[in-house]
């Protein structure tokens, strides 16, 4: 059975799919009959729609504007008027100059008619010749009309040659839904690239240059003049064409965590997040797009846990898997606040110690993933990994696009899984879900007990085949996680990266998300820091706050909002949250507001007048108990940590390089969010004195001068 | 392409003129503006080489066309709104016409905008999925997608008595 929100119905129905994808679609809706009333219909209303929508009325343009679109025309084929002719009409005519071939064709192979009406002496520049005019002139108003319409016969002189290749196109794009046409089109996509720089806009540019080496100066400074002002407007262009790019990303809304008071709510419980791929899209908006980022892309929980930090591991024998280490001391942004820092480090496996694998790796191939940053880097980042896997590793690629295949079996040869990344390709649309359903059986299939079982998911996110609908797909992702198969989950690509779904679906597979903007960043994630990516060490690992009202008014998280949990998650273990990897370290930062002073925000609640006053305190001085719940990653039930957290009142400059660092990315992730309690100049001055000899921390300096020129 | 530049430019003028006019005037929502852009595309298009554009004449001038519109309307956008101008160029033609068709079209007026535009370059000007990708750059999937998308919103609604999905 066929969904009936299955685009493919449509593509069928439109002619629109490839004879290989046609072929196997009609075997699949030969025993589907409500699939073929389906494919019906969807024709009975395409057709309804080409005979109304042919009748919709098209404004003209002014018989003024066919003349000067008539008078461009022309001017390309009089090359020496230009020393006759206004400036701005110059430079239009400047680019016939230098495409002396074209003129020359045109000349020798055009038909008589047309070298007959070509002036060989500057034309007036406002009289256009009357070949264009008088045709114009006979035309009615309202110029060419509806689909049909367009082609107006009889209006074209006798001895017109009429050019096949246009006429061609239009009789195709008229031919409504049955065939849909552009099937010579498929095979040279994007051929086009109208106003991209390099493209056609730049050719004036470039001719100009030409020019001045034999025309006068006045001239010359005119052209200049001329060019740069449209070399500005270019620019400005291809800004906005960004913009518009960007706006198609998918980003959710961040609603940054306000000030609670104590007196009304006493703790505060979240799920950790070791996910990194916010940084990476961040940097790749400020350093390959030279822009800032939208705020909705700017998660500074990711962007604080992308770097390594000193944390101690667990020592050897601990009996749990990783180590908590707080540390509390003035606000960098508000002197009268204080940051109190958690940070959790996993214990650190060696490659060696490595358990064995068991990895699917799950590659979109659909027509989206065609592009130099996508497809390309996906190979590349599968092969850094593929090179690290030992012999007891095992992989198996599955890859889906109009549909879901099996590449690679599972296998542990190394040169098989290396020729099979290789010969990865794109084309066809996203089945995502289907895919899924395939690698999470393949996955399970070869299922290694004790050992790492994982899918890593290399795509877009741009899902839009089968189960498009977002939350079917998480609920199959978390369906699937249920197996004990984790999920990574890989993003690549812009301007149609969907940046919340993915983060939603690694969130709901037991997984980590990153984004990969270069081989870099994969040699990051898939190299340095192998282990943590693919070998879980804990599970559902939640933390909660129980502030002490005695020393603290008011608290904030800062950032890890879309973590929230609700204070009765943190005993349910049946509600899932956050994985750390071997080596992974997690940090959170919470801003504290010292007893006795104001919390910003809205005006208090008032006391519930039945409720009797605060006991006693367990330990009067402490700021707040710290609570860890985690489970095995095999386990079900989870354990449970608590401590006990001081302030030792320390000043921020004495704090530890981490603290420093994380509240200078902190405070950087909050400037882009659009914050305004530390300048990006504060920000820089912090980050310089913790940055050590890190080269991903000196990266990060660099981040934050380009923000800054940005900025201005 | 044996045909001069100016023939070529005429051609095309003739066959896309209306196509485009109407294209922009829908995105703008302005007949004014439409021509201005409609205008500057064929004066763009008197820039191109043929041969570069043989097979891609359709994509080429309805991209441009669509670029130059988004420049318009980021451009004047607050302008545009503020000034209190009511749309100028409305699917609706006062020429008479059955109810059916009117209720149709009313329908599509009502789509979401991306769907709307994905629907009028198929169904009015008879684009394939692959040149609409490339004009609206966005995947051939999600044409695909969008399209299937706006068909069945119409059909449920013109059959109010059959549920959807």
């Amino acid at each position: 059975m066929i969904d009936r929100n299955d685009p493919r119905l449509t593509a069928f129905a439109l002619g629109e799919m490839s004879a290989e994808d046609r072929a196997e679609f009609e075997k699949m809706i030969e025993a589907d009959p409500s699939a073929r009333a389906e494919i019906d219909a969807i024709r009975a209303l395409g057709a309804k729609l080409g005979s109304e929508l042919e009748h919709a009325a098209a404004p003209a343009l002014t018989e003024a504007q066919r003349a000067s679109v008539a008078k461009a025309a022309q001017k390309r084929r009089i090359p020496l008027a230009i020393l006759f002719m206004p400036v701005a009409a110059c430079l239009l005519a400047a680019v016939a100059i230098f495409w002396p071939n074209e003129v020359e064709h045109a000349t020798r192979v055009g038909p008589p008619t047309m070298v007959a009406r070509a002036p060989e002496a500057p034309a007036p520049a406002v009289a256009p010749p009357p070949g264009v005019t008088g045709v114009r002139a006979g035309r009615p108003a309202p110029g060419f009309r509806g689909p049909n319409g367009s082609v107006a016969p009889g209006q074209r002189t006798p001895s017109d040659p009429a050019p096949s290749a246009p006429r061609e196109e239009v009789t195709e794009m008229l031919a409504l839904g049955s065939n849909g046409g552009g099937a010579g089109d498929a095979e040279k996509p994007a051929v086009v690239a109208p106003e991209e720089p390099g493209g056609g806009g730049a050719v004036p540019v470039l001719n100009t240059r030409r020019i001045a080496e034999s025309r006068d100066d006045g001239f010359l400074a005119e052209v200049r003049r001329s060019t740069a002002a449209m070399t500005a407007e270019m620019e400005k262009k291809l800004a906005e064409l960004q913009r518009e790019r960007a706006s198609r990303e998918g980003y959710d809304r961040i609603r940054e965590n306000p000030f609670i008071r104590v007196a009304e709510e006493d703790s505060s419980t979240f799920s950790i997040d070791v996910d990194t791929a916010s940084y990476a899209n961040v940097r790749r908006f400020l350093m390959q797009e030279n822009r800032l980022p939208p705020p909705d892309a700017v998660r500074i929980e990711e962007m604080v846990n992308y770097f390594s930090y000193a944390y101690e591991p667990p020592a050897a024998g601990s009996p749990d898997p990783f180590r908590i280490h707080v540390e509390v001391a003035a606000c960098p942004w508000d002197a009268t606040h204080r940051l109190a820092r958690i940070a959790i480090k996993g214990k650190v496996i060696d490659q060696r110690e490595r358990p064995a694998s068991n990895l699917v790796f799950l590659v979109d191939v659909s027509g989206s993933m065609d592009e130099p940053n996508k497809l390309p880097l996906v190979q590349a980042s599968l092969r850094l990994l593929a090179n690290q896997l030992g012999e007891k590793d095992r992989v198996a690629i599955a890859v889906y696009a109009g549909a879901a295949g099996l590449v690679l079996p599972s296998t542990a040869d190394r040169q098989q899984i290396l020729d099979a990344i290789d010969r990865l390709k794109a084309g066809g649309s996203t089945a995502g879900a289907a895919g899924i359903e395939l690698a999470y059986e393949v996955a399970t299939a070869n299922f290694l007990k004790g050992g790492t079982n994982r899918v890593i998911l290399c795509t877009d996110g741009d899902f839009n085949v089968g189960i498009t609908d977002a939350g079917a797909l998480t609920r199959l992702i978390e369906e699937k996680a249920k197996s004990g198969v984790f999920l990574s989950v890989l993003g690549f690509g812009t301007g149609n990266y969907q940046d919340a779904r993915m983060q939603q679906l690694a969130d709901k597979g037991n997984g980590n998300h990153a984004y990969i903007d270069s081989i870099l960043e994969a040699r990051k994630v898939l190299g340095e820091e192998m282990s943590g990516t693919l070998v879980t060490i804990a599970k559902d690992v939640k933390i909660q706050l129980f502030f002490n009202p005695k020393t603290v008014a008011g608290f904030r998280l800062i950032g890890y909002e879309n973590r929230l949990l609700s204070k009765q998650d943190f005993n349910d273990d049946t509600k899932d949250a956050g994985e750390i990897g071997a080596g992974h370290s997690v940090t959170a930062l919470y801003e504290l507001v010292p007893a006795g002073m104001d919390v910003p925000g809205p005006p208090a609640v008032d006391k519930n007048p039945f409720v009797a006053k605060a006991e006693a305190t367990v330990d009067e001085d402490a700021l707040f108990q710290l609570r860890l719940r985690y489970k095995e990653p095999d386990g079900e039930k989870s354990k449970l940590l608590e401590e006990m957290v001081r302030d030792g009142k320390g000043t921020f400059d004495a704090a530890s390089p981490d603290f420093r660092w994380a509240s200078a990315v902190a405070a950087f992730g909050m400037a882009l969010r659009g914050a305004t309690a530390m300048g990006l100049d504060a920000v820089l001055e912090i980050a310089k004195g913790a940055a050590g000899d890190d080269k991903y921390r000196h990266e990060f300096l660099r981040l934050v001068e380009t923000a800054k020129l940005l900025r201005r | 392409m044996a045909a001069s530049r100016e023939e070529w430019v005429e051609t095309a003028l003739g066959r896309y003129e209306a196509p485009l006019m109407r294209y922009a005037a829908r995105l703008l929502d302005d007949t004014e503006l439409a021509r201005d852009v409609v205008q500057d595309c064929f004066v763009r298009l008197c820039e191109q080489r043929p041969e570069t554009l043989d097979g891609h004449l359709a994509e080429w001038l309805f991209t441009v066309c669509r670029r130059r519109s988004i420049d318009h309307l980021r451009r004047n956008g607050r302008m545009h709104r503020l000034d209190g101008t009511e749309p100028a160029v409305r699917m609706e033609d006062p020429v008479e016409r059955r109810e059916e068709e009117q209720a149709l079209l009313e329908r599509v007026a009502l789509l979401p905008k991306l769907q709307q535009e994905v629907l009028l370059l198929k169904f009015q000007e008879g684009l394939s999925y692959r040149q609409i990708s490339a004009i609206t750059s966005t995947s051939v999937g999600n044409v695909g997608y969008l399209l299937h998308h706006a068909l069945r919103t119409l059909r449920s609604q013109l059959a109010p008595g059959r549920s959807q999905g």
